[in-house]
């Protein structure tokens, strides 16, 4: 569907108006207080504080203020890098320089390998959370590091700082935002002979929404093995030019990223201003964008940020984030809608993240009567939490830290349960799961139980505050109204619904149970948290 | 044209192979398509078929190996022989009547991750189930393993159930026994079997309620999955020793698919075979690499087939006459060599199906001389190089349709009728 959608929105951006749109009235909101726990887990990726719920239970409206709030929240920019890490898949376990060729400790596995991959996406989300120009994306003269890449690259990372900050490369790269960022590139690398093609096809696909690769490519119907070589047939072949005519013009800018020796640390991680040219030699092409001659990287940035096409993909991209679904032919006025104070107001993606999550195709959480198949079989009324939002959630309810040898568990493939929770590893799953399967619910099941103790530890300790467990403590069961409190409160925070009294009342007897089955009292609150973590309506959204 | 002999079988072959000859010769029972079982063995990175599949050393164009590389035909098989590559030719000539090799698989596509779909699922749908995950929902009952992923890609829509991914290091089986954080730096809490019992029935029952009162749509969709997953729970962590296999050994992890599919846990399984040191099979530099590929992926292969012929099947007389194995990769290579003497992308490549339900001793398809594929009739098998007789050149929603057809299932309705199912590759 991508491309589709864009060609309609560009149609519709002139003024045409399409025959055929959902009707949104088929979609009946969710309640206010789960509404909120929408909101709060795609804005910050965490669930909303009792207080906000309250607030939403008694006054639906402040939702709007909340939003606001949360579009504030530093955990903003965090999500931001997750949900494009979704659709760029940049932070992958392994590339081709490892800690080892870098001299670092095999600890440090995890932090080199996310430093690198995160650092285009780190630059998204920091655009669209200072709320800069979108198109700073691909012309700005910064990048994000970390300490780690600071280490590693030549990078002027403020001394004495720590976690991510605008740096600068001191290589003389140009300023064109995630096309000069080594993560990007070493992500989408140009094996040999590749000639920089993978990387133009990414460009394509992750900044115009564009899949050069949707139509079949059939090599021996072009190219005559017997007298042309590649380039002729590439140059000269109706079938291979299809393709090729839009590639190797936006591949001959990027050879400044051209290694000559991939075994080289510097070969690798160093902008080389003097290759650029090279490009056009070797692919014989000059150097443009969709057509328009540019003079190198430089003005490719900005020509892309000059395209129609770069902002509807922005908008796309976006809107399928949110969504947690593919958009298509139906969401054309959506896609319009939010397109329209994106563009006139100076590209603050913000601004569409704002008329999406309002949209009836965001806030649904069932359907009247009336909803057609198609209407049912596409919007999304619930979504499944994956890894990295169970990962962030669980954080923050219980300081959860399930980490292996330096590995974050719900964050890699390589030991852990990024993939198997759902999330995407980047190469061999590349669309986030929607729907439960068996590793996935093994995986929130070992983190539920986990930072059910770690919950428990918390909040029943003497003396402790209870964050979650209002009211309990190590002393109270379920003969005490103590007991009503403390879980009605948890299931308050946790699920975002009242508990009915048989849900208590399960909850009671859950606890009841495992005393009865030779469990402590520590042990049956540990179970009536994990089961909480691990809810139907707990692990989705 | 030089023949294998039997003298040259059994010096290829270890004396404990020869024993289980004879089992594998007698009569096969009648295995139904419902007893079907597929075993996906992927060469990751797109191999070159000129070392095994494809002896082109008639095209002058083609850069042939420069060992001792020879065309060998024998009982229907034709294949590249070599004495660097003694476990090709022990594999060829002992299952050759079990064997099928596709030649001229044309992949429409250069990029990796994109042949990769477009092998497993046949098209280019990013929200498309892949054939092991269609093999598997099609079983004739639900398995709560239905398609074991134990390396490699695997792709499936939001309906997919029983699709389990082992993991790179096979961390399921730690995710099952609650080991998955032991040796770094916590132990993670698990609660005792008697202890966690309340809490996955209080769950299950949640569960239950929750799939009863979804509305239409994405929550009944969650809601009946999750469902299912709880439900299938126990089932898997019985068999969690057989899921916590060594991630990096094919070898091992086609034995535990072997177990899997064998016990009824599975209908299909997929293993990843990255070769020698698992640099993967993408060779843009020094290709002669792949002769070792072959021959390490070739040896298990054949203790994989020795597994198969000497186990006895449920229904079949062993489980090579149940389990079929599809060895494939996602791309071949440029048929001439570039200045790193590696091999760039080509979109033709080669597979081979051995065991249940494949007509044996025979190759399909082949390489025209400008290593494009050569169109086959799919009723028949023949090769139809002028295209005047119905052939279509071969692409893997083919061999989708052929395995879907052969389990049974319907490939009109997941592929349409624009694609035929090879007929000519099955038995019967
Ligand atoms: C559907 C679009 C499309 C068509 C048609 C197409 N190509 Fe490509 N080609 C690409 C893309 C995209 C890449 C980069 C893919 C990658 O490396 O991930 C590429 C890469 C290549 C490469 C570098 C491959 C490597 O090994 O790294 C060569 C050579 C090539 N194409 C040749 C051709 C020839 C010759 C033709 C015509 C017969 C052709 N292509 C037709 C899209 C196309």
């Amino acid at each position: 569907m991508r491309g589709v959608v864009v060609g309609m929105v560009a149609l519709l951006a002139s003024g045409c108006a399409p025959a055929d749109t959902a009707t949104p009235s088929t979609l009946t909101p969710l309640s206010g207080p789960r509404l909120a726990r929408r909101l709060s887990i795609d804005l910050r990726g965490v669930l909303p504080t009792t207080s906000e719920l309250d607030e939403v239970e008694a006054h639906p409206e402040d939702i709007n203020a909340l939003r606001e709030q949360w579009l504030a929240d530093p955990r903003f920019e965090e999500r931001i890098t997750q949900m494009y890490q979704e659709r760029w898949r940049t932070a992958i376990d392994s590339f081709h320089a490892t800690v080892q060729d870098y001299g670092l400790s095999h600890d440090e596995d995890y932090s080199f390998n996310r430093s690198v991959g995160e650092e285009p996406l780190r630059l998204v989300a920091h655009v669209v959370a200072t709320d800069r120009s979108y198109a700073d994306i691909v012309t700005a003269d910064w990048t994000m590091a970390n300490p780690m890449l600071a280490s590693l690259w030549p990078l002027d990372y403020p001394a004495g700082a720590t976690g991510w900050q605008v740096s600068r490369y001191t290589d003389q790269r140009p300023a064109v935002g995630v096309l000069a960022t080594n993560g990007l590139w070493w992500r989408y690398n140009s094996p040999l002979f590749n000639e920089n093609r993978q990387r133009a096809a990414a460009i394509f696909d992750l900044l115009v929404c564009r899949d050069v690769l949707s139509r079949p490519v059939i090599l021996s119907t072009g190219l005559s093995i017997s007298d042309s070589s590649t380039t002729d047939a590439i140059q000269n072949e109706p079938t291979c030019l299809a393709c090729h005519s839009s590639i190797e013009p936006v591949a001959a800018t990027l050879f400044g990223f051209t290694p000559f020796d991939d075994q080289s640390n510097f070969e690798l991680q160093t902008y080389h201003p003097e290759r650029e040219n090279m490009g056009s030699t070797i692919l014989n092409v000059t150097p443009a964008w969709m057509g328009h001659p540019v003079s190198g990287l430089e003005e490719l940035g900005a020509a892309i940020a000059d395209d129609p096409r770069f902002v509807d993909c922005a908008v796309q991209t976006a809107t399928e984030g949110l969504l947690r679904r593919q958009t298509d032919d139906s969401d054309v006025e959506l896609l319009r809608q939010a397109r329209e104070p994106f563009v006139n107001n100076g590209l603050h993606l913000k601004d569409v993240i704002r008329l999406v999550t309002q949209a009836p195709a965001y806030t649904v959480g069932s359907f009247a009567t009336g909803a057609s198949q198609a209407t049912i079989d596409r919007e999304t009324t619930s979504r499944m939490l994956v890894a990295s939002q169970l990962r962030s959630i669980d954080t923050d309810l219980a300081g959860l830290d399930w980490n292996y040898q330096g590995w974050d568990q719900l964050d890699n493939d390589t030991h852990g349960f990024r993939v198997l929770g759902g999330s995407v590893d980047g190469v061999t799953l590349t669309a986030p799961q929607r729907t439960p399967g068996l590793t996935w619910t093994m995986t929130f099941q070992r983190a539920g139980e986990e930072s059910a103790g770690l919950i428990v530890d918390r909040d029943l300790a003497d003396g402790a505050t209870a964050d979650l467990l209002v009211g309990a403590t190590s002393a109270t069961t379920p003969a005490d109204a103590a007991f009503t409190t403390a879980v009605s409160a948890a299931w308050w925070r946790l699920l975002a619904e009242r508990p009915s009294t048989s849900d208590v009342s399960g909850l009671a007897s859950l606890w009841q149970s495992v005393v009865d089955a030779g469990g402590t009292p520590r042990d049956a609150w540990t179970a009536v948290v994990a089961v909480l973590l691990r809810d139907p309506d707990f692990v989705s959204y | 044209m030089p023949v294998i002999t039997r003298r040259d079988l059994m010096r290829l072959l270890p004396a404990s192979m020869l024993a289980g000859l004879g089992l594998s010769r007698l009569a096969r029972a009648d295995v139904g398509a419902n007893d079907r079982k597929f075993l996906f063995v992927f060469a990751q990175g797109g191999w070159d078929p000129t070392w095994v599949y494809a002896p082109e050393f008639d095209n002058q164009y083609v850069d042939m190996p420069t060992d001792d590389s020879q065309k060998v035909s024998q009982n229907g098989l034709t294949w590249v022989s070599s004495t660097t590559r003694p476990s090709v030719d022990a594999f060829m000539s002992t299952y050759a009547s079990r064997t099928a090799i596709v030649n001229g698989l044309e992949v429409r596509s250069i990029a990796h991750e994109r042949c990769r779909r477009l092998l497993f699922t046949g098209g280019t749908d990013a929200e498309a189930n892949d054939f092991p995950t269609r093999l598997a929902m099609g079983a004739p009952s639900h398995l709560p393993l239905g398609n074991v992923v134990l390396s490699g890609p695997s792709y499936s829509d939001s309906t997919a159930s029983g699709v389990v991914r082992v993991g790179e290091s096979g961390q399921l089986g730690t995710l099952i026994d609650g080991s998955c954080a032991t040796g770094g730096t916590q132990t993670l809490r698990v609660p005792s079997s008697t202890l966690g019992a309340p809490e996955d029935a209080y769950l299950l029952a949640r569960a239950q309620k929750a799939a009863g009162a979804a509305s239409a749509g994405a929550q009944s969709r969650i809601s009946q999955a999750y469902l299912t997953a709880l439900q299938d729970e126990p089932a898997v962590t019985s068999m969690a020793s057989l899921l916590t296999v060594n991630g990096q050994d094919p070898l091992d992890q086609m034995l535990a698919a072997v177990t899997l599919l064998s016990n009824g846990a599975s209908r299909c399984a997929t293993v990843a075979d990255l070769g020698l040191n698992r640099v993967t099979w993408d060779s843009h530099s020094q290709v002669s690499i792949q002769s070792t590929h072959f021959e390490l992926l070739f040896a298990n292969l054949v203790t994989l087939m020795q597994t198969l012929e000497s186990t006895p099947g449920t229904v079949g007389a062993t489980l090579a006459d149940e389990i079929t194995v599809v060895v494939w990769s996602e791309m071949g290579r440029y048929p001439q060599l570039n200045a790193s003497l590696g091999k760039d992308h080509w979109t033709t490549t080669s597979m081979m199906l051995v065991g249940g339900g494949i007509r044996g001793g025979q190759v399909i398809g082949g390489y025209d001389s400008n290593m494009g594929g050569v169109p086959v009739i799919p009723e028949t098998g023949a090769s139809d190089p002028d295209g005047t007789s119905g052939g279509v050149v071969l692409q893997p929603v083919h061999l989708g349709a052929t395995l879907l057809t052969l389990a049974g299932l319907d490939p009109v309705e997941a592929f349409g009728t624009d694609v035929a199912p090879i007929l000519g590759l099955l038995a019967q």
